[in-house]
């Protein structure tokens, strides 16, 4: 969809009732402002009740600190992985034709539809003190639930799916010909996926990490099943904000909050960027 | 097993595989381990986890209030994409870039803005006791913080498809005499409805799984604002595995048989 | 080099897109595959590129079995009906990408790349344009493009699928003409698929009529117009009249081939005018013959004897003169 197109399509549109047009962009505007503009603001004002110091101290305060660290390396670790995950994934469902291929697209969706809190449990009764490698685990002096290996791993199941899910329909649209175009002009496996698919899917996988990212960052449910809650330790930004929140230290938990903001909004520009150029590549493959 | 593996696209073998290992080792394998968890109870014993009264409120409590969050947002969410789709007008693009903002902003800070706005001392909450209203720590703010978390769902799922809808369509429809309600009626809502139930599908499937932004507006009280994702935190916080697997289980396979039923209603529409 | 097609045969699933395909086009010849779309014509191209592998049989370039031989090796230039230009580069890059993926000490300079690819465009008229992007360009010029992409590498072998198909009428007659110069000048062995027959008369030094997976005939454009072996050749190579001779028996002839007249003449038979059309330099006449449902057209040229002041309603009198007199047909 290009924003030609969605301009085309609104003008034409003008002809319509003009009383009802009114009214639903009202309407719209409405859901905007009370809905998402009024929270944003709620928790930008309740950050700076008390001043822009004391803003500046919960949010450089040692344990915020260590929480950002945490979850800046759950994002550094879980989004590369599900990237050559999702660029593996897409390459097999979309080049091939393959027995079990509608079954394999449902799997890499599943952790779309169950609950964070779930996905945190899985890892706990898999590798928790009575779970089923937790002996083994204690014997060898390694610990993953409570700990930072367990936050990546539910980062990560929590977000398997964000990459793959753009990439498939993209690489699908996109066929197979330019990839056979370049093997017939004598580029190697490499070469074909390096010089012709990886530029095509650009953009697509720059908006899937984007979204990745956003999630990896922000997730809550399944982080705090496995964190164990240890200030400083196994705390990621939204779990500190919990934690400052339910002792009442409200302006702290709303300037930690107003971090996460701010990136959630650096996100959303990223993916506004992103989405624009894939949208303006996919009108160009439709004018062909 | 049928096949079409181009000669000259290399990589099916090593990219298949990949993707099975990594999907098993990371999703399929740790979700075995759930049902796995389950065979410790007896049929019984299971039966009884889930029938106790505090889990049965709560099932009731999650599933109602995401199914009602999701139908509010399959009828703002469609208005929404309406609008953003037809209609031009100044601040549409930021509106539209701000509808991702529920998928963007992390679910406890979500949490605690709606906590704050709409909590009785709250700028809405307030407004509200004073019409003797109350929103959080009600089923109330749990539909609320649900319908905030899943918006996104049904305006992304609605808008390409209204998009792709000809205006020559609609006008066809007009010129052989149709009613605007009617051409909504037989040529808009036929075209939306797979891509509505999508979006209300994932919406659904979202709210009843979504914790972070609900346990702060939701009070928490057992068998009124409890929802499932928090009643399998207190087992695990109470060291019973066990029952927070039955739950979890209970949960995953309630929420499968509904997606199920609306995919198969989805298919029926579009087969007619 | 010529290329020799040995039973080849491919199914897809159930589908049985070639069955036993024996063809053999000599060095330098431009040989057009023709035929209706999912004859299989398409599927044969992409066999001998190597872009899919036959169940069973061989291809054999110049005398050495190449079936086994991976796309890279075979050396054959490929033009697709949607050019696959690769759209994120210029049209410079993409003609220069052949020469770039070669391994180290068989690459040229960059500097060698320039000449080279220049030289190209220059042959195929679209210098000026090296630094647009595909999407920039106009379908004509686009299909010019894959041509010269596809020429870098200095193929033995061209190989093109629907080259025209995706143009307009005028600028698709202009192309083909170009590409029969082309041929002429650089003489490389060329298969092009194609289910325009007009365009395969009009290019082709041989053509290969394909249907349902099979060959039907192979001959010169003049050779499969006039002595087709098939009545599917013969329907496919243009417009076509059935009359019915009684006992099963029936003719067919093109709608040019018959005699008309005003007044009654010896075999001639009787006919109702239903339409008269002109069509510029020939008059179409569409003719209904009693008992019989199918009508007959008629094409004579516009100043013929039988038109003048003729309506609809009339009666004429005509004789099949069809240039293939078979029995059965």
């Amino acid at each position: 969809m290009t924003s030609a197109t969605l301009t085309a399509n609104a003008n034409s549109a003008r002809r319509g009732n003009p009383l009802a047009r009114r009214l639903l962009i009202a309407g719209a505007w409405l859901v905007f402002a009370l809905f998402l503009l009024l929270p944003l603001l709620v928790v930008l004002s309740e950050a700076f009740k008390q001043g822009v110091g004391t803003f500046f101290t919960a949010i450089l305060e040692p344990d915020a600190i260590s929480a950002l660290k945490l979850t800046l390396t759950a994002v550094a670790i879980a989004v590369p992985l599900n990237l050559v995950f999702g660029v593996s994934a897409a390459w097999c469902v979309s080049k091939y034709e393959f027995t079990g291929k509608s079954l394999l697209v449902t799997l890499i969706d599943l952790p779309f539809s169950v609950s964070p809190v779930i996905a945190g449990l899985i890892y706990v009764l898999l590798f928790g003190a009575q779970g089923y490698f937790g002996q083994w685990l204690s014997d060898h002096d390694i610990q993953i639930v409570f700990a930072i290996p367990g936050i990546v791993l539910a980062t990560i199941f929590v977000t398997v799916p964000f990459v793959a899910r753009e990439l498939i329909p993209l690489m699908q649209e996109q066929g197979t010909q330019e990839e056979e175009a370049a093997r017939l002009l004598g580029a190697n496996g490499w070469q074909m996926f390096w010089h012709v698919t990886l530029p095509n899917i650009k953009w697509g996988l720059i908006y899937g990490v984007v979204l990745c990212t956003a999630r990896a960052m922000g997730e809550f449910g399944a982080v705090s099943v496995v964190s164990g809650h240890i200030r400083g330790l196994t705390n990621t930004l939204p779990l500190h904000v919990e934690i400052l929140y339910n002792e009442y230290n409200h302006v702290a938990a709303f300037s930690v909050a107003s971090l996460l903001l701010a990136l959630a909004l650096i996100i959303l520009l990223l993916k506004q960027w992103s989405e624009a150029r894939l949208s303006r590549l996919k009108s160009n493959a439709d004018e062909e | 097993m049928s096949r079409r593996i181009s000669p000259v696209i290399p990589g099916f073998g090593l990219t298949l595989g990949y993707t099975l290992v990594y999907l098993s080792l990371l999703v399929l394998i740790p979700l075995g381990a759930l049902f796995l968890k389950t065979t410790d109870l007896t049929w019984a014993q299971f039966i009884q986890v889930i029938s106790a009264p505090r889990v049965l409120a709560a099932l009731k409590l999650s599933f109602s209030t995401a199914f009602f969050a999701a139908l509010i947002n399959g009828v703002i969410g469609t208005l929404l994409a309406w609008v953003l789709v037809r209609y031009t007008f100044p601040g549409r693009k930021i509106i539209d870039a701000m509808i991702d903002l529920p998928f963007a902003l992390p679910t406890a800070v979500a949490g605690i803005a709606l906590t704050a706005l709409y909590a009785p001392k709250g700028l809405i909450g307030s407004l509200a006791a004073d019409i003797g209203l109350k929103i959080a720590y009600t089923p109330l703010g749990i539909t609320l913080a649900l319908t905030f978390v899943t918006l996104p769902f049904v305006v992304r799922t609605v808008q390409p498809v209204l998009a792709d809808i000809p205006r020559e369509v609609e006008e066809a429809a007009a010129c052989l005499g149709a009613k605007p309600l009617q051409v909504a009626r037989h040529v808009l809502l036929p075209a939306l409805l797979p891509a509505w139930l999508t979006g209300f599908a994932l919406a659904f499937a979202r709210g009843v799984g979504e914790y972070g932004s609900v346990i702060f507006i939701a009070g928490n009280m057992p068998m009124k604002t409890e929802i499932l994702p928090l009643l399998i935190m207190v087992k695990l916080d109470q060291y019973d595995y066990t029952g927070a697997t039955a739950i979890g289980v209970l949960m995953l396979v309630v929420s499968f048989i509904l997606l199920l039923a609306i995919n198969l209603l989805q298919r029926r529409i579009e087969t007619p | 080099m010529s290329i020799e097609v040995r039973n080849v045969s491919k199914h897809f699933n159930a589908f049985r897109a070639l069955n036993n395909i024996n063809l053999d086009i000599n060095s330098g010849e431009l040989v057009a595959l023709l035929g209706p779309s999912g004859c299989g014509k398409t599927t044969l191209l992409r066999i001998i590129a190597g872009l899919e592998t036959p169940d069973a049989g061989n291809i054999v370039f110049h005398g050495e079995d190449v079936s086994g031989h991976d796309v890279r090796d075979r050396n054959v230039g490929f033009v697709f009906q949607h050019y696959a230009l690769f759209r994120h580069m210029t049209v410079f890059d993409n003609v220069a990408f052949g020469l770039r993926m070669k391994p180290k000490k068989e690459r040229p300079s960059e500097k060698v790349i320039a000449e080279k690819v220049h030289e190209l465009l220059n042959m195929v008229q679209l210098d000026w344009l090296a630094d647009r992007y595909p999407e920039q360009l106009s379908g004509g010029q686009r299909q010019r493009i894959a041509l010269a992409r596809a020429l870098a590498v200095q193929p033995k072998i061209l190989l093109l699928d629907e080259p025209f198909g995706a143009l307009d009428a005028k600028v698709r007659k202009e192309l083909r003409r170009w590409l029969a110069r082309l041929h002429e000048e650089i003489h490389l062995t060329s298969v092009f698929v194609t289910h325009d027959q007009e365009e395969a008369m009009e290019v082709a030094d041989r053509i290969v009529v394909m249907n349902k997976g099979v060959i039907e005939q192979i001959g010169a454009p003049g050779e499969v117009y006039e002595q087709p072996a098939s009545d599917f050749v013969y329907h496919f190579l243009g417009d076509s009249n059935r009359l019915h001779l009684g006992d099963d028996q029936h003719i067919l002839f093109r709608p040019h081939e018959v005699s008309l007249s005003r007044s009654e003449l010896d075999d001639h038979r009787l006919a109702e005018v239903r339409d008269i059309r002109p069509l510029g330099a020939i008059t179409r006449i569409t003719l209904k013959i009693k008992d019989q449902d199918e009508l007959i057209e008629a094409e004579v040229v516009k100043d013929h004897d039988s038109l003048s002041g003729l309506v609809r309603g009339e009666s004429l009198f005509f004789k099949p003169r069809p240039s293939v007199v078979n029995g059965q047909r």
